[in-house]
């Protein structure tokens, strides 16, 4: 750690005369990985967006290497040295590694005219041996795993030799071991004294990975310090400003009613094999296991996105078929997506849209006719509730940050009347204060008499929020732990139970 | 964030998202001033005149724009409309059926096309643009072999009075539009079916996870498609009073310029039946001030032309930002 790879001076950057960054600096060093944590919304990505060209600042200075840079465009930022990672891969998934690595250099190792491939394969193997990952580069990406396709960008980052390397939430969609296999990469960039800027919600990482860490908050540089001064806490009251506190689950198991949803032996091809539980109302019940047991592709089926093999499925005691997500919905079944962007929100639709859409049935006039003042109103209501930071219900989801995003989807299914609620992942990309919110939220669901499954990658949450936990690996129900069962160390010697 | 912050957010979007919404009402002004400019545009048979012959280019728009809306595109039309041009007159001329009954002939068989389109996109996974320019050969060679290519004329003259006959000053065909444009106006904004077309087009999966059925709005949009184009059909073969199977072969790319014109967005989930009326009044507007000035059909279709791709280029640049 010497000299100061990029060092970016008081920038500020305002959108719609909204000040999104006031007067930020920041600096990171070769050889190290500095940490940028923040809520969502905190001013982190857009200063990522100034350094990778992507926006302009308003004002300030950026040096990289000691020389001044206008990053104009992404093009002048790499050629200054900088790539980014973004948390959406990159990729085309029809080429092969090779080829995505050196897309749109290939004339430098071939004839334009006549693409030979095996000298960039050739050159791909030799910056995979660098940094010591093994992919064999005429494989196609999409045959990849999300992890390995993640190796393939950052030796697509060091093909255009960059010394600055951006990660956004790399780990989101990674295995333990997968992070493991991460962070073996990373420190060996750090040793070839890469500079690496680490963007993570996950903190716990942070004092694995980083060497210092620097916390944001609305638009502003609050404090940054070396990994070795800090402690978890102190990160996250930095970040919200406040202290949070952690409150285990009580339950009164008198309280739960009767058997609310009763599945069994559901199959559906590999990764859904003769799963049987059942819950009651007023019951939490989480799913754990790492990414790929099955846990989403299970919910999937009882909701009706996926069709099942065999198996059976009951509501209230009745055998019921969910053939397409609409029956799931008549059944008071309703699945919160993990996967947000893409099956969550329709952005094109203002917020109070979004939130009567599973149904509309509720705010007709005279049969037909929709009533946008009561869609209206109970949208006021869902957004006090969950406290969605909109200056109105009528703004287009669009305009949200992914946290608000969020919040209008539980928002969506909480008024759909649904009583068996499947949180998959609920506080994905959930700013730290907020998720307190929507935990006490599900805990408050669950006192109304919902019952409530929740699928999370992270123990604590599921720990903090569940009465009972089942875990899965591959596509089975490796056991069941209830609440005070409940362990870290139970949770993953069942989810590894069956991957080893 | 501060309330002033947001408050100042929310203005700036206001102002950008109005200034979306009503260019085109705005042009639409400008240009209509500056036409009336020009003496033989401003009396009222002339102006009479492009509302009467905008009004069935209007409701077949409004049916393409459904299918945009939910996210796809509709090259079927042309042939929907010469199919139910040729066959209402053949129904009527040559086997003596009352125009009621051959009516309901020709509008089922535009609901069986709008079916096939439909079925074929859900089910068969057949992109639309292919799917439909499939259809449009099959109807093309359909209405070439039952006419042998030729029009079939004789249809009664009370026929006529859809496309010119008038209330006092207001063309039939007028009214017809305002009506069909007020009920697809509360259809698509009002009604829960009509918003989930904006919920499908903007993003299909999740509306799907919403419980909405995606299949049946995606068919619904392709048959409200081709139903329109049926009654377009019938208010065009009415202004000569004879089947053709040429009728709608220039319109399919007016029903696009009129679509994007409008503020629908080509992606779908984005746009407004009201944006359809006022895109095809602007272009009506423009083809007969060219016809006034003397413009040759061919460059109107070079100016044609370069109004589409403008209005694109606008469209996907604000998409950008």
């Amino acid at each position: 750690m010497d000299k100061n790879l990029v060092e970016m001076k008081n920038i500020s950057k305002a959108f719609f005369g909204v000040q999104a960054l006031d007067n930020v600096s920041f600096e990171l060093s070769s050889g190290e990985v500095h940490a940028l944590v923040g809520e969502n919304g905190a001013g982190k990505s857009t200063l990522m967006k100034i350094l990778t060209g992507i926006y302009q600042k308003d004002s300030g200075e950026v040096f990289v290497d000691g020389h001044k840079q206008k990053l104009n465009s992404v093009r002048e930022s790499m050629q200054a040295g900088i790539s980014m990672i973004h948390q959406e891969l990159n990729l085309v998934n029809h080429l092969t590694v090779a080829q995505n690595i050196f897309i749109g250099k290939e004339s430098e190792y071939s004839s334009p005219f006549y693409l030979n491939d095996n000298k960039i394969n050739q050159k791909a193997k030799e910056i995979c041996s660098e940094i010591g990952i093994d992919i064999d580069p005429k494989i196609l990406v999409s045959e990849l795993t999300v992890a390995k396709q993640q190796m393939v960008e950052i030796a697509k980052a060091l093909s255009t030799d960059s010394k600055i390397i951006i990660m956004d939430e790399p780990t989101a969609s990674l295995t333990n071991e997968e992070i493991k296999d991460l962070f073996t990469v990373i420190k060996r960039l750090r040793k070839q004294n890469k500079g690496i800027i680490y963007i993570s919600h996950k903190l716990e990482e942070l004092f694995q990975i980083a060497d210092r860490v620097s916390v944001m908050r609305d638009g502003v540089m609050v404090d940054s310090f070396p990994i070795d001064q800090a402690n978890e806490d102190m990160i996250i009251q930095k970040m919200v400003g406040r202290e949070i506190k952690i409150k285990p689950p009580i339950f009164d198991e008198s309280q739960f009613g009767d058997t609310a949803l009763a599945v069994t032996n559901l199959t559906s091809g590999n990764l859904v094999r003769d799963i049987t539980f059942s819950i009651r109302y007023g019951e939490i019940v989480g799913f754990a296991g790492l990414v790929g047991a099955g846990r989403s592709e299970t919910m999937k089926v009882i909701f009706g996105a996926d069709q099942k093999d065999s198996g059976e499925i009951k509501v209230n005691g009745q055998v019921v078929k969910i053939n397409n997500p609409y029956d799931a919905v008549n059944n008071g079944v309703a699945y919160l997506s993990e996967d947000r962007k893409t099956e969550g929100v329709i952005t094109t639709l203002p917020i109070y849209e979004n939130i009567s859409l599973p149904k509309l049935k509720d705010f007709l006039d005279l049969g037909f006719l929709l009533n946008e003042k009561k869609e209206i109103k109970n949208a006021e209501k869902m957004i006090e509730m969950l406290d969605v930071r909109t200056p109105s219900p009528s703004q287009l989801l669009q305009y949200l940050s992914g946290g608000n995003q969020q919040k209008v989807v539980v928002a969506k299914w909480l008024s759909s009347g649904a009583k068996i609620l499947i949180f998959d992942e609920p506080t994905r990309g959930i700013d730290v204060g907020a998720k307190d919110q929507i935990y006490d939220l599900v805990q408050e669901l669950a006192k109304d008499g919902n019952a409530i499954i929740v699928i999370s990658s992270e123990m604590q949450e599921i720990m903090r929020l569940c009465n009972r936990v089942l875990v899965m690996a591959e596509g089975r129900i490796t056991g069941e732990l209830d609440s005070k069962d409940i362990s870290q160390e139970k949770i993953m010697s069942l989810a590894v139970n069956r991957a080893n | 964030m501060s309330n002033s912050k947001q408050k100042s957010i929310n203005s700036g979007l206001r102002l950008k998202t109005f200034l979306n919404d009503w260019m085109i009402v705005f042009l639409f002004i400008i240009l209509f001033a500056l036409s009336c400019l020009n003496p033989n545009f401003r009396t009222t048979t002339n102006i009479m005149n492009i509302l009467r012959q905008a009004s069935f280019v209007a409701i077949i728009a409004m049916g393409e724009f459904f299918v945009i809306l939910v996210g796809h595109m509709d090259m079927s039309i042309t042939s929907t409309i010469n199919i139910v041009s040729i066959f209402f007159a053949g129904f009527v001329v040559n086997n003596g059926i009352p125009m009621g009954p051959a009516f309901l002939i020709v509008l089922f068989m535009s609901i069986f096309i709008g079916i096939i389109n439909g079925l074929l996109v859900v089910y068969g996974k057949v992109p639309s643009f292919i799917a439909t320019l499939v259809v449009m050969n099959i109807l093309k060679g359909l209405s070439y072999i039952y006419s042998g290519g030729l029009p079939i004329s004789g249809l009664p003259s009370s026929f006529g009075d859809l496309a010119l006959g008038k209330l006092g000053v207001v063309p039939y065909a007028l009214i017809l539009m305002v009506a069909v444009a007020i009920i697809l106006y509360i259809f698509s904004e009002h009604t829960a079916v009509g918003r989930s077309f904006y919920a499908v087009g903007g993003n299909s999966e999740a509306s799907k996870l919403s419980g909405i059925n995606i299949k049946f709005v995606i068919i619904l949009a392709f048959v409200i498609c081709a139903i329109l184009s049926a009654i377009g059909a019938l208010g065009l073969t009415s202004r000569t009073l004879s089947g053709n199977v040429t009728l709608g072969d220039n319109i399919l790319f007016d029903v696009m310029t009129i679509c994007v014109l409008g503020g629908t967005s080509l992606s779908g989930g984005k746009g407004r039946v009201v944006g359809v009326v006022i895109g095809t009044l602007f272009l009506q507007v423009i083809s007969n001030i060219m016809v006034i000035l003397g413009v040759n059909t061919y460059l109107q279709w070079v100016v044609k032309g370069l109004i589409l791709i403008v209005v694109v280029l606008i469209d996907s640049r604000s998409k950008k930002e």
